[in-house]
């Protein structure tokens, strides 16, 4: 049932990217396979200067490029995805930040292995906050 | 800034890199290679594979995932031990829609060598059924657990789950009451090695 000759992929340096995307900025995370190394990390709103921008495509875009330039001087090779939303009882789809940041690590020459969802559902949950009547703006 | 740039790029300059090998069970198959600052700090460290990255079968291997966990390192290598299996969640609500019943039912089961694991079954029916065949269900489930992963040991246990052993064991029990689509193990977890149930015993 197993696979007799065990593949030496050593010179594969795999890594985790997570990123989580809201509707106010998408930050983006790249560490080890364990997730417990960091390997660079980036944020919408570090590369633009208006809040409404932080969760911008645009802005993600720039958030990956960053992260990928310093991953590649580590000698990082290719990267299983994250993706995350809000969750609980906030938004359950990434923001618009997300493809974004996506397209540019697989612009950046890493090989993509999987692309999960890792939004946390709950399976019951919290009352969400804004009260019976609503946010009243 | 330009001081706590060349203080980072020291720190990684420091890590050694380790491969990580999967436990016997699996024959201790490298499932990744990994960075590190001090062995100590690395002890604990979760990896999460897809069971075809590992026996590299056929690609429906993609939905299970499976969890080890660091517990030693030698000379450039770490070793782990069997941590978690699950479904992957695109998976899971691939299996589940309307009109069938969802049977969840969870309970602790220890092997031959002593360690604990926490299962959840999942059985999917072909129409919707009463709640006196739920319970029925759940028992023959239960029973058949009972009866075969005492005799298991670890290695046994954790080849069982991850090739879909214990599940069709119960499969052929639960075929003689009604008609079922799907059964399966949602997710094993482990609760206790062998030696914190030795020493949990003593105390």
């Amino acid at each position: 049932m197993l696979s007799e000759e065990p593949e030496k992929n050593t010179n594969e340096k795999w890594g985790i990217a997570h990123i989580y995307s809201s509707y106010n900025n998408t930050i983006v995370h790249l560490t080890d396979l364990t997730g417990a190394e960091t390997v660079s990390i980036s944020s919408g709103g570090m590369h633009v200067n208006a809040d409404r921008y932080e969760s911008s495509p645009y802005a993600a875009m720039k958030a990956s490029t960053a992260v990928v330039e310093v991953a590649k001087t580590k000698g990082f090779t290719a990267f299983h995805i994250r993706v995350r939303a809000v969750g609980g009882v906030g938004s359950r789809v990434p923001g618009p930040g997300a493809q974004a940041a996506i397209r540019a690590i697989a612009r950046g020459g890493f090989k993509i292995g999987r692309i999960d969802d890792v939004t946390p559902i709950p399976h019951d949950t919290t009352r969400k906050k804004g009260g019976k009547r609503g946010r009243r703006v | 800034m330009a001081r706590r740039k060349t203080k980072i790029k020291d720190k990684w300059r420091d890590k050694k890199w380790i491969t990580v090998l999967a436990p016997t069970s699996f024959n201790s198959f490298p499932i990744s290679y990994i960075p590190i600052t001090s062995e100590e700090h690395a002890i604990g460290r979760v990896i999460e594979v897809t069971l075809f990255d590992i026996v590299k079968g056929d690609p429906s291997q993609h939905q299970y995932k499976l969890a080890f966990q660091i517990n030693k390192i030698e000379d450039g290598t770490a070793k782990t031990i069997f941590k978690r299996y699950e479904y992957a969640k695109e998976y899971l609500r691939s299996l589940v829609r309307r009109g069938s019943t969802k049977i969840n039912f969870i309970c602790d089961c220890k092997t031959k060598d002593g360690s604990v694991f926490s299962i959840k079954i999942i059985i999917l029916t072909q129409k919707q059924i009463n709640s006196s065949r739920m319970h029925t269900l759940r028992l023959i489930a239960k029973d058949v657990m009972d009866k075969t992963i005492p005799n298991m040991t670890l290695d046994q246990f954790v080849q069982a789950t991850a090739f879909g052993k214990i599940n069709s064991d119960i499969m052929a029990a639960a075929k003689k009451i009604i008609r079922i689509r799907h059964i399966g193990l949602e997710k094993v977890k482990l609760i206790r090695t062998a030696e914190a149930e030795i020493t949990l015993l003593k105390a």
